[in-house]
């Protein structure tokens, strides 16, 4: 039925504006704790990327939809590509959009959702551990250089463990693992990571360990997001490597191991030395030792032939020449010496043999005087001794000479020459 | 000499060695002592790189009881 009276305020009504409703509605949202802060979980629809950076879509379920608003400086934190259709969990706080007389949800965080309250676990247990010092870099152990044998905890089929023996093996082909079996996901996979890894460090020599499995979604790794295990790993009595096949997300296993790698491949990488490598390093070392050592003894060598050759070192062999010497003068001045000594006898000798000569009636005869014997042999001294006409010897110095008496003279002494 | 050395300090130790060898005003003895125990320390290095019992095995439960075994066998069906 329709009534044409026009309704009109009455006398004591106010009449708002636009705006002041507006600003009434806000008002009551404002003052309403809840809304100040809340998570909503809905699906995405009408989703505008604008070229502000902001983020507009309106949240959906099967019976009521909320404009929602992301500002940049939020949807740039953001760790994955929100679009139409996807369910996601929403943290915010609601308010009125004046312009529009909209309430709109302001988001400062989403995440998709499913793993959404999970995702709230995984800060919340992040910041707890961090806070309670588990994740501190100062706690990380560095890895052996060499280890003598490997651990791995992973499922024993499946990818990681193919790719952490393929890989290990080529870098050290004598590489011993030591592989302990684990579920790495459901609801059982922690206890069962957790006692994987206290078994396989008890076996002796092992002295590092891999952690870890495949890649896949991220509801599957969640076995590597559990508190406990994240303290077994810390308490390990030997480094561990987690290796969460997922290169982007870290899980609190990665947080809690002295290393993370990013895939199995990569955690045997790090912690499987290269072979080649290695053995070229100890080759380098001997070769700058065999060669520092030649060095040194050359410079030895050298010192020494230096040394040799002062004066003081050449002492004995000097003394020894000079001994030598003396010696030889010595024997030269002996042979010297005894000669002169024969010499001086000889001319002694040969002195007196003159002297002798002197003294012999021969030596007379040689200074011409000659020596007359009758032919019986009497050596005459008076020429009464003969007889004129007598033949006489004379011994001259050299032959002699048989002569006849002519005549004789009778008289003094000599001076008388004999005429022939 | 001192087997119980891990490769790791064993490398160590002839890193040491070469550097005071290279680096020190050394007498012939200790040097030639350096030189020994250097070769001693990559004989030691290369006898553990070249080790060659190379093998992979796994941790098995029985009767609440842990062994290792080795995995060969059964490496053919879960990598294939």
């Amino acid at each position: 039925m329709y009534r044409s009276e026009r309704l009109l305020p009455g006398a004591g009504e106010h009449v708002l504006s636009v705006r002041e409703l507006t600003q009434v509605v806000k008002q009551l949202l404002d003052q309403e704790p809840l809304l100040a802060s809340l998570w909503v979980q809905g699906e995405i629809s009408n989703f505008k990327h604008h070229t502000s950076g902001h983020l507009y879509f309106t949240l959906k379920d099967a019976y009521s939809q909320v404009r929602c608003v992301m500002f940049r400086s939020h949807a740039q934190r953001l760790r994955f590509r929100p679009a139409d259709g996807m369910q996601v969990l929403v943290h915010g706080s609601v308010t009125v959009y004046e312009r529009d007389g909209l309430y709109q949800l302001y988001c400062t965080a989403m995440e998709p959702a499913g793993i959404g309250t999970l995702y709230l676990q995984y800060e919340q247990l992040k910041a707890r551990l961090a806070a309670e010092g588990l994740f501190d870099p100062a706690l990380k152990r560095p890895l052996p250089l060499l280890p003598r044998k490997v651990g791995v905890v992973t499922a024993l089929t499946g990818a990681a463990i193919r790719d952490i023996i393929t890989v290990s093996r080529r870098r050290f082909p004598g590489i011993h693992l030591v592989i302990s079996p684990a579920l790495v996901q459901g609801e059982e996979a922690p206890a069962s990571l957790i006692q994987a890894l206290q078994r396989v460090v008890q076996v002796p020599g092992v002295d590092v360990v891999i952690i870890g499995r495949g890649g896949g979604s991220l509801e599957d790794l969640w076995a590597f997001n559990d508190e406990a295990l994240a303290r077994a790993i810390r308490a390990c009595p030997v480094p561990v490597v987690s290796a969460v096949g997922h290169e982007t997300d870290f899980t609190i296993a990665d947080f809690a191991a002295d290393l993370r790698a990013p895939t199995p491949s990569a955690a045997a990488e790090l912690v499987v030395p290269s072979r080649a490598e290695l053995k070229g390093e100890v080759e380098s070392l001997r070769l700058r030792m065999i060669t520092q050592m030649n060095r040194l003894l050359e410079t030895k060598r050298l010192q020494v032939r230096a040394l040799a050759q002062r004066p003081v070192l050449q002492r004995p062999e000097g003394r020894l020449l000079q001994d030598r010497q003396r010696l030889d003068e010595l024997v030269r001045r002996l042979g010297y010496a005894a000669g002169h000594l024969v010499g001086t006898r000889r001319k002694e000798l040969a002195a007196l043999a003159g002297r002798l000569d002197a003294l012999s009636p021969l030596a007379v005869l040689g200074r011409g005087y000659s020596i007359t014997r009758r032919m019986d042999g009497q050596v005459v001294k008076d020429a009464r001794q003969v007889a004129v006409g007598e033949r006489v010897s004379v011994l001259l110095h050299r032959g002699r000479l048989t002569c006849l008496v002519e005549s004789r003279e009778e008289g003094g002494e000599g001076g008388n020459e004999v005429e022939l | 000499m001192e087997t119980k050395l891990s490769f790791e300090q064993a490398l160590q130790r002839l890193e040491e060695v070469v550097r005071e060898l290279e680096g020190g005003d050394l007498s012939l003895e200790q040097a030639l002592a350096l030189f020994q125990e250097g070769v001693a320390l990559a004989r030691l290095c290369e006898a553990q790189l070249d080790r060659a019992e190379a093998q992979i095995e796994k941790l098995l439960e029985e009767d609440g009881q842990i062994l290792t075994v080795p995995l060969e066998q059964d490496t053919g069906e879960s990598t294939k």
